[in-house]
């Protein structure tokens, strides 16, 4: 690495803050009421859904997969909760009930991609048509009102914990200990090894199988959670209460590996906030949500040659792939 | 070589085509004469042709081992831009022209960042749907656009009218089909697909014009989800901006089932063919038998899961033996 082509290596993390930067004046510019503390309170409360889910996605991309059934089982694990709230479970006991369903899901579509090694986007399609149907089962895809308000399963919107908002605060927690294990653990570089070249790590040792069916649950277990949390900020379950994740999970993941040259904790967490800051300001700016949508596609193209750019100049570090 | 292993990996050929029949035969015991009708029949066979036409190009990008996760979405632009524009006073024939080239436009932008910016297509296609979405909602301000009746458009014909009790639209899906499967079998561009999804740096070192062949195929694949949105409005009456999510699914459910005929664990038209006929007997079957569509969802979600273990462990254990033989 010479120095001359050093300013080069920074342009994206350079170009990230200009981006940064630059909708943020926009937005307290054009909108009224953006650069407030309760406007950005409630930003760091918005961005905590999309980015627990992302955080999910990166472990799958950091494996060298893509994983496009989270979401859609994501939808079933919220429907499970609902209903386990309308047949009186406690909030808790809910919460752990969606997330097992999602847990099966997980270790199955784990299982099959890591172990028995099938091609992972047909096991993704596959998985996403048996979870979305599913998702029908509990009500046959009408919405779950009963014992919604009366259960307390609001507190995970609207809570705090620790003067927190709760959700803001689970994501801290999530974000926190994937960042320990990923970059300061043993077990955090098995994943990137794995992504990396999946030969060479199983020659190294690595059980490569168990990591990536590992990744695979994490990255459906995550998913789960923030559709949870969407409905528990709905007030309640309805089917389609996920099926908006996969664009800005993949965007915020996308985003992050442009800056940092390789997919991370820390980089999904500022592609996420990215994208919560551009929909929060077309909000502000009285624009309807396609607005949003379409600046986060753009980003998602943008991001995209940035990312393979370091990728091919022959960096460390694993890209988002379109299959392994 | 070639043939040989064409040859050894055959037991799932007719897989999906003997299960068609099987679940056929269920369905006609069960339900008898409700089912097993002429009309029924020409039903469901009409319903999934115009779902059907949507999947067409998407078979020859997954043969290409490419995904293309876009093409729902197309669909969903399509159907709202051309209701749009007919409800704006264009005429109608010309509203669908117009709409089926910027499907096509989607398709080809699609092809040119794949191709030539060679990113990954998974990811690309996730953005350009996002876009299509997002345009389409801003043209329908996120609502449904209704059209007016036009019972001289062509589009119209093609979807409503019936040709001795066969409905013009299935007519035109097994043309559609047939050509485009003899495009596959027996022209250069049909070979140059399946080396590509085969092998690419060979297909590259044989002199194959990969990003064009890339591109053809990006731009066919928005074509025939633009030309299924169309078909899906003239059939509701109005353009919807949200169907996108509810043809994904259903889409690769039907395209990778039909993976399991002929060419074993490879996309193909007439694998595609059987695929969207099969889930529309299933989906009209369990209708009638008062079960919802999703229970379909789910029982071939499972299809899904135990063909592709199948054909996946046929193949490994067809190449080990391979191996065992040099």
């Amino acid at each position: 690495m010479n120095k001359g082509a050093k300013w080069k290596d920074e342009l994206p993390v350079i170009l990230f803050i200009i981006i940064f930067v630059g909708l943020i004046i926009l937005f307290s510019i054009f909108g009224s009421g953006f650069l407030t503390v309760n406007n950005i309170l409630g930003i760091l409360r918005h961005v905590s859904i999309v980015a627990i889910a992302a955080l999910g996605v990166s472990f799958v991309v950091i494996v060298g997969h893509t994983d496009i059934s989270f979401y859609l089982v994501a939808c079933f694990a919220a429907m499970m909760m609902g209903f386990s709230l309308a047949k009186g479970l406690p909030a808790p006991m809910a919460v752990f009930a969606g997330l097992g369903c999602a847990l099966a899901f997980g270790i199955c579509s784990g299982f099959a991609v890591g172990v028995l090694k099938l091609p992972d986007i047909i096991i993704a399609i596959a998985i996403g048509t048996i979870g979305y149907g599913c998702a029908y089962l509990p009500s046959g895809g009408s919405r779950i009102y009963t014992n919604f308000s009366s259960s307390g399963i609001g507190f995970l919107n609207d809570g705090s914990i620790l003067g927190i908002p709760c959700p803001t605060f689970l994501m801290l927690v999530f974000y926190i200990i994937a960042y320990i294990i990923l970059e300061h653990t043993k077990f955090g570089t098995y994943f990137y090894s794995a992504g990396l070249n999946k030969i060479a790590a199983n020659y190294s040792g690595i059980r490569v199988s168990l990591v990536v069916l590992v990744a695979f649950v994490i990255c459906i277990l995550l998913g789960a959670f923030a559709g949870e949390i969407n409905t528990a900020s709905v007030g309640n379950a309805e089917v389609t209460t996920a099926l908006t994740l996969l664009l800005p999970c993949y965007t915020a993941v996308s985003i992050g590996t442009a800056i940092f040259k390789k997919p991370g904790v820390i980089g999904t967490f500022l592609g996420a906030l990215l994208l919560q800051i551009v929909s929060n300001g077309f909000t502000h700016m009285n624009l309807k949500y396609w607005y949003s949508d379409l600046t986060t596609s753009i980003l998602l193209i943008l991001s995209l040659p940035i990312s393979l750019l370091n990728n091919r100049k022959g960096n460390s570090g694993s890209t988002v792939k379109a299959s392994a | 070589m070639q043939t040989k292993s064409a040859k050894k990996m055959d037991p799932l050929k007719y897989t999906l085509l003997i299960l068609a029949v099987i679940v056929f035969i269920i369905f006609s015991v069960l339900l008898g004469g409700t089912f097993a009708n002429p009309s029924n029949i020409m039903t469901f066979f009409r319903q999934g042709s115009i779902y059907g036409f949507v999947i067409l190009g998407v078979t020859w990008v997954l043969a290409m081992d490419e995904m293309d996760v876009s093409f729902p979405e197309i669909a969903a632009f399509s159907s709202v831009f051309c209701s749009f524009l007919a409800v704006n006073g264009l005429q109608i024939d010309l509203a669908v022209l117009l709409t089926l080239i910027c499907g096509a436009l989607f398709g080809l932008l699609n092809g040119i960042l794949i191709a030539d910016l060679k990113l990954p297509s998974m990811i690309t296609t996730i953005a350009v749907s996002g876009v299509a979405k997002a345009l389409g909602n801003m043209i329908a301000q996120g609502r449904t656009v209704p059209i007016t009746k036009d019972t001289t458009a062509v589009f119209y014909c093609l979807t409503w009218y019936k040709f001795l009790g066969i409905p013009v639209v299935f007519l035109a899906f097994a043309i559609a089909v047939t050509v485009l499967a003899l495009v596959q079998e027996k022209t250069r561009f049909g070979q140059y697909v399946y080396a590509i999804g085969d092998n690419k740096e060979a297909a590259l070192a044989a002199g194959i014009k990969i990003r064009r062949v890339q591109k053809i195929v990006f731009t066919l694949s928005g074509l025939f989800g633009s030309f299924g949105g169309i078909l899906i409005m003239f059939m509701v009456s109005s353009g919807q901006p949200t169907i996108g999510s509810t043809l994904f699914l259903d889409s690769f459910t039907k395209i990778l089932l039909g993976a399991l005929m002929l060419k074993t664990g490879k996309t193909n038209m007439i694998g595609t063919f059987v695929g969207v006929l099969f889930m529309a007997m299933l989906v009209n079957g369990l209708t009638q038998m008062g079960l919802a569509s999703y229970i379909s969802q789910i029982i071939t979600g499972f299809l899904l899961i135990i063909g592709v273990t199948m054909t996946t462990v046929i193949q490994r254990n067809y190449q080990k033996n391979a191996l065992q033989l040099e």
